[in-house]
């Protein structure tokens, strides 16, 4: 429905730029500073939808509230704008060096998915998808030094893995680099064959810190993990870096078991 | 005789680029991995053809003359995009 119908965009609401095309989207935000909105070129919202959870509703419950009220604001758009000729727009990956090739400045952008687990073991809630991304100089610690069997990744690289360490989607409970509170990261060649140095690496991260600040509301998270990367003999570079890490969060009084892969590829793996 | 040994032996050299998936050691946590991932399904909104720049789906909307779909999230003065987080 979204899109057959609409332009759909999604935008960081601190990042819109300080122009007239950020005004467009900074007058929406008059109603309300997050959601979701049908609008029309001229500025005139046609439905909108933010979910407020509900004290009285279990987590399913408020998922399911989430899901059916947009779906609602969706048909009520669709409905408000009146006879649309169907839309043919292929979707173009936004992040195309996320987790693939080296980003602008050499460095690279590793690719992470996070899972929470309910004290069953099933996963529970939507994965948390985001990135972590090296400089140059940090990921160029990755790939095998000359003449090294075993060596540290530098600690401003080892905490950037912080995104991996919260299985939600909302920032404010998500560490940043700077809420790690340790990161240990060790790499040792495994074996050296003559195509590949296979490398392995050991993890371990703890982070603290309080949600928006404020003491009140502590989250603390930990996690260990376990990585493996193909360095191309031939080619003389890294080919592919993949990280398993498992781990807990916890929210207050709420702690949830984790795990999430970290993961990148110098190039699309061939169909 | 010969000419089928030398086909033999061009066709056993002549195999795709080794690959990582070549690594019993990297193959063995792609299966770890697997078991993680969370199904496809999960991921079906990033299908959808979203916009990240401003500018760009405005002119787009305006040229279609149709109507935007607007998902704004933040106000953590963070960078990100919604469709990681921010």
């Amino acid at each position: 429905m979204i899109a057959k119908n609409f332009v759909p965009v999604a935008l960081n609401t601190d990042r819109l730029p300080k122009d007239a095309d950020g005004d467009f989207f900074r007058e929406l935000m008059k109603r309300w500073p997050q959601g979701l909105w049908v609008v029309t070129p001229e500025g005139k919202t046609l439905a909108f939808h933010y979910h407020k959870p509900d004290s009285k509703k279990n987590y399913a419950q408020n998922q399911k509230a989430w899901v059916d009220g947009t779906a609602a604001m969706l048909e009520e758009g669709v409905k408000a704008a009146g006879e649309l000729k169907p839309r043919n727009a292929r979707a173009v990956n936004p992040f195309p060096d996320r987790g693939l090739g080296l980003t602008k400045d050499g460095g690279a952008r590793l690719a992470a998915t996070v899972v929470g687990y309910n004290r069953n073991g099933q996963p529970e809630g939507a994965p948390a998808v985001d990135s972590a991304t090296l400089t140059k100089e940090e990921w160029a610690t990755f790939a095998p030094p000359a003449g090294k069997e075993s060596w540290s990744i530098p600690e401003s690289a080892a905490k950037k893995f912080a995104v991996a360490l919260a299985p939600v989607t909302d920032s404010i409970f998500v560490p940043r680099a700077a809420d790690v509170t340790a990161a240990a990261l060790a790499a040792e060649v495994l074996r050296t064959d003559d195509e590949f140095i296979v490398v392995r690496f050991s993890g371990k991260w703890e982070s603290k810190h309080f949600r928006d600040g404020d003491p009140k509301f502590p989250i603390a998270a930990n996690a260990t993990g376990t990585g493996i990367a193909v360095y191309d003999l031939k080619k003389k570079g890294l080919q592919s870096v993949l990280f398993v890490l498992k781990g807990q969060y916890k929210n207050g009084a709420a702690t949830t078991a984790t795990a999430a892969v970290v993961e990148w590829r110098a190039e699309k793996p061939m169909e | 005789m010969r000419r089928i040994w030398i086909l033999g032996l061009l066709l056993a050299s002549s195999g795709a680029p080794a690959s990582a998936a070549d690594v019993p050691e990297y193959e063995a946590l792609l299966k770890k991995a697997a078991a993680i991932r969370p199904p496809a399904a999960d991921f079906a909104w990033q299908q959808i053809p979203w916009h990240i720049d401003a500018a760009a789906a405005l002119k787009e909307a305006k040229a279609e003359n149709r109507p935007l779909l607007v998902w704004l999230a933040g106000g953590r003065d963070r960078d990100g995009s919604p469709l990681e987080r921010c």
